[in-house]
């Protein structure tokens, strides 16, 4: 969906395979000013906020880690917080399960959508993995309740 | 109570429809001025707020909030069509809506 | 590394399209099914249409007690729904020949009623169990729900001139036009489509989420739904052969203590000494389900148990559960839900559309034209099936064993046929004429075998309601065919 080229990013040298929209193939440069060079124009080194290229394995593997965030982990994050309120809570043993089960209801989306705003798919995967890792080990070091 | 609920509901997305530059137009029929805009969404505001003041004023609140917030697009909906193919239709729903706030009420009040 | 897309708006732009369409089609089924379901009894009363509606919940109990007394006295349990003023037959599910089985029960004879068929249920069950065994039918409902909300979330985060556009819908502007169509239907119900996909969610989780419940009582399962439900008894069977005792006089009493009708009524065991008889409190009474639960010895008809739930957490999850379900629902309020359910229904299969229709001109390769022709066998297949139930409903004999599971064999059949028989049409002939064909179906079919339900409110509105579905799938069949 993200149509925009920014003719900054693309060198001199053949532009490799991109999802290019018909408006951006023609007439969509900005015209060619004629400049002298007196040094050769610097490389512009910008520090990539976002991946453009759509086929390269670097966005390919942001996405395939993010979903896994997303989806595996977003459950493992609920999951093991509703087991922790189940058993950290201090009520009646049912009434602690259902709270639990409510909370990982809310959680659980909550998580997913993070996952995919998230700085970079590591800082997703990492978080989450760390957080379902602790939640779920706090809640097994618990003792069940009586 | 309810049927003057809805009747406000109606004239409360009509009155924010008006008051918007690309349906005020069109839903009125003539030329709105800005002022007149402005206006058209200050009384859709307030009218919604009534709308829903008085669906909680019956004697079950919680189904009347249940009930306003499903009754919202089944009002909503036809007045958007209304705007897109025949303007006209929901200038009468708005008038129709102007003459059922009372009669709902008086019934309710009987 | 780095993010998906220039900003938050477009990432979520980018999911919502993409965990709308991964299960899109399964959605767009559960929401059609789930539309449905909101008239479960109505429609069971217009395929039984020789069944009386005058009924006495407790006097239709004791029949149905006595008739499974003498034709199922070896299942293990008896589940049974009293009618109420919107059913009028007895939902029963019992073992039978090693098989658990629905019947509808007549409320006179107790026996199943003259016309086998699943009736709702057909729509109920196909809402949350997609007509797959258990329980793989509902772990793919539970997922498809969940990724529907996420749907939801990323879709309204995306959305950016929410009030601005709120009342848009540009007529005759191909992609615009759906996108607005897209928009106005997601977003006027806003609230409805949160609630009820949360509250789906929610009402599997004791399939999809079970981890708390684990931690809080291990394996020791019984203990959980005994300590959650607390007004059944569990005592197992004694082994020797007693009969039922006086069921009216303990559906009365629990009436009693319910403070309003019974709904669900449950014997354990029946036949034997230690029978159990217990009556839940009726869903139609308040907004929460399982409001409570009386339990006596079936034999004797001793209380042994009773229980109103006032839990705040166990309220809580009954309550958003019948929030779901809307039993508690009176008429008008139903009819909203049911219209709020069709334009979620509707978004569903606009985004599909919109899809197909936003890479037409960017992308036109296989993958999408392949995709436009699914869209449309899946669009039209669901209700050309459901069709097919009521079609055969009417056009079946009475008589017959296998009876309902014809009609559901039908139903699917029919969707078959029609999802491989739309993705083959020509392009000019994909929409138009499956329109038509379900048009001419839908208004044919109230006059199948006669016009029935001249004095019953629900047959007339029933067959009314399907004049009006022909009616619009015809001019959808003439808007599709102009364009």
């Amino acid at each position: 969906m993200n149509r925009h080229f920014s003719p900054m990013l693309a060198g001199p040298a053949v532009i490799s395979r991109r999802e290019r929209a018909p408006a951006d193939r023609r007439g969509s440069q900005p015209p060619k000013v004629a400049r002298l060079r007196l040094v050769p124009a610097p490389v512009a080194v910008q520090p990539r906020s976002f991946v453009r290229d759509r086929q390269c394995w670097a966005y390919r593997a942001n996405v395939a880690t993010r979903v896994a965030a997303g989806s595996f982990g977003a459950y493992a994050v609920a999951a093991a917080l509703g087991a922790l309120l189940a058993r950290l809570l201090p009520m009646a043993r049912p009434e602690a399960v259902m709270t639990g089960t409510l909370t990982a209801l809310v959680i659980f989306p909550a998580v997913t959508i993070w996952a995919f705003l998230a700085r970079s798919p590591g800082r997703a995967l990492s978080s989450v993995v760390t957080l379902a890792l602790a939640l779920g080990s706090l809640a097994l070091t618990l003792p069940p309740p009586a | 109570m309810l049927i003057a609920s809805a009747a406000l509901l109606y004239l409360a997305l009509y009155a924010l429809a008006v008051a918007q530059p690309q349906h005020g137009d069109v839903l009125t029929g003539r030329r709105l001025s800005v002022a007149r805009q402005q206006q058209a969404r200050f009384a859709g505001w307030v009218l919604l707020a009534a709308s829903l003041a008085v669906a909680l004023a019956t004697s079950q609140p919680v189904y009347a909030a249940l009930w306003w917030i499903s009754v919202f697009p089944a009002l909503g909906l036809p007045l958007v069509l209304a705007r897109s193919y025949r303007p006209a239709l929901a200038r009468f729903g708005a008038g129709l809506a102007v003459a059922a706030v009372p009669c709902g009420l008086a019934w309710a009040a009987i | 590394m780095n993010r998906l897309h220039d900003g938050a708006r477009q990432t979520m732009a980018w999911l919502h399209g993409w965990t709308g369409l991964l299960l899109g089609h399964v959605l767009y089924l559960m929401a059609f099914a789930g539309t449905l379901s909101m008239f479960r009894p109505e429609i069971g009363r217009w395929m039984r249409p020789e069944n009386t509606t005058d009924v006495d919940p407790v006097q239709a109990i004791v029949a149905a007690t006595r008739w499974l007394s003498r034709n199922a006295a070896n299942a293990p349990g008896w589940y049974l729904t009293a009618p109420d003023a919107r059913a009028n037959t007895i939902d029963a599910y019992f073992t039978q020949g090693g098989r658990i089985a629905y019947h509808a029960l007549d409320p006179q004879t107790g026996a199943p009623a003259a016309r086998g068929t699943l009736g709702g249920e057909f729509f109920y069950r196909l809402h949350f169990e997609l007509q797959l065994p258990y329980p793989w039918g509902r772990l793919l409902a539970s997922l498809a729900a969940a990724t529907m909300l996420i749907a939801l979330i990323s879709g309204i985060v995306a959305h950016r001139r929410f009030f601005r556009d709120f009342f848009t819908f540009r007529v005759g502007k191909g992609q615009r036009s759906w996108l607005d169509g897209h928009n106005v239907l997601g977003v006027f119900a806003l609230p409805f489509h949160l609630m009820i996909t949360l509250t789906g969610v929610l009402t599997l989780m004791s399939l999809s989420m079970p981890w708390p419940g684990i931690a809080g009582y291990g394996a020791d399962t019984p203990a959980m739904f005994r300590e959650l439900a607390p007004g059944g008894v569990d005592r197992p069977a004694a082994g020797r052969k007693a009969p039922l005792g006086p069921i009216a006089d303990m559906m009365r009493g629990a009436q009693d203590r319910c403070g309003g009708a019974v709904g669900r009524v449950t014997i354990i065991n029946p036949g034997d000494a230690a029978a159990i008889a217990s009556f839940t409190c009726a869903d139609a009474a308040q907004i929460a389900t399982n409001a409570g639960t009386v339990s006596y010895d079936a034999v004797s008809g001793r209380l042994l148990n009773a229980w109103i739930e006032h839990r705040p957490a166990i309220t809580a999850y009954s309550w958003l559960y019948g929030l779901h379900v809307a039993r508690f629902a009176p008429l008008s309020l139903r009819w909203l839900y049911f219209f709020g359910g069709a334009m979620l229904t509707l978004a569903i299969a606009s985004g599909l559309i919109l899809w197909t229709v936003k890479r037409r001109d960017r992308l036109p390769d296989r993958a999408n034209r392949l995709l436009a022709r699914f869209n449309a066998g899946v669009i039209v297949a669901v209700p050309t099936g459901a069709l097919a139930l009521l079609w055969t409903n009417r056009v079946l004999p009475l008589a017959g064993d296998g009876r309902a599971a014809a009609e559901v064999t039908a139903a699917l059949v029919t969707a078959g046929i029609a999802l491989a028989v739309v993705a083959i049409l020509p392009g000019r002939l994909r929409w138009p004429l499956p329109f038509a064909v379900l048009a001419a179906g839908l208004i044919v079919l109230p006059f199948v075998g006669g016009w029935i339900g001249a004095t019953d409110a629900v047959l007339i509105a029933g067959n009314l309601m399907l004049l009006a579905a022909g009616a619009l799938c015809g001019w959808l069949a003439w808007r599709s065919a102009r364009c």
